[in-house]
């Protein structure tokens, strides 16, 4: 599991890489939400690179979104492939945290 | 442990009984990876397979008291299969928790305890059973 942060414009853009697992997410998810929460800056999280999600991982992504909406910023989600899209749609995780297509319909997402 | 040969069909059940720990779920999920291999299954069942593997086996390793074993079987049967993973730990009923209401926003959100819905909600079927001491979940899968 890795994670790399940039910035797009005034958004904090995450691309994670690996397996969103329990063993992964148990090591991560303080450095993953320490990467984004803090800069109190709506995010993006490019999960192009991620090939297995399970609860935890859906935890992670749910405790992330609502610190920042705490700070009234948003997070949206993107680049899923369909397996991973299938399980974050079963949890519904889609209809609360907003999921897009492309980078620029996520960054269209929590900008606007 | 018995895993099959990347290749050949599976000639019979995954069969493996692993110590009650954390690392029953890392384990336990190579084993199925391998087993499920050779039956090449459509990649969203041996996804969905793999994530109610995976919130079985931690369920009972984080959030269980001392567990000396957990047993994981999976068999196939015309496209559908069966896991089940049993447990020498306290009993748990996942039927009895009640199916979180969908939420409606981020701040009414159940962020914990979303393992059992997803694995009810992956799984065709599912039956708890507890004897001998022994909690025995059976989660049956197959295409949609």
């Amino acid at each position: 599991m890795d994670i790399e942060i940039t910035d797009v414009d005034d958004v904090t853009k995450a691309v994670l890489m690996g397996r969103l697992d329990t063993t992964n997410v148990n090591r991560f998810e303080t450095r993953f939400i320490d990467s984004l929460v803090p800069r109190g800056r709506p995010a993006i999280v490019d999960l192009g690179g991620v090939s297995f999600v399970a609860s935890l991982g859906i935890r992670m992504l749910l405790s992330t979104a609502r610190a920042l909406s705490h700070q009234g910023k948003k997070l949206a989600l993107y680049g899923a492939n369909p397996l991973v899209a299938d399980i974050l749609e079963t949890t519904a995780l889609s209809d609360i945290i907003p999921v897009a297509a492309t980078e620029a319909e996520a960054i269209a997402l929590v900008t606007g | 442990m018995s895993a099959a040969q990347p290749g050949r069909a599976p000639e019979g059940p995954l069969e493996l009984t692993l110590a009650g720990e954390i690392g029953a779920v890392e384990q336990s999920r190579d084993a199925l990876v391998a087993w499920l291999g050779p039956l090449a299954l459509d990649p969203q069942l041996a996804n969905r397979l793999e994530v109610v593997l995976e919130e079985l086996v931690s369920n009972i390793a984080r959030h269980g008291a001392p567990v000396s074993f957990i047993r994981v079987t999976a068999s196939h049967n015309e496209g559908e299969v069966a896991l089940i993973v049993e447990d020498d730990g306290p009993a748990f009923d996942p039927m009895e928790r009640p199916d979180p209401v969908r939420p409606k926003s981020l701040a009414t959100a159940q962020v914990g305890g979303l393992g059992l819905p997803l694995i009810k909600r992956l799984s065709r079927h599912l039956d708890y059973r507890r004897s001998d001491g022994i909690n025995r979940v059976e989660a049956l899968l197959g295409p949609r």
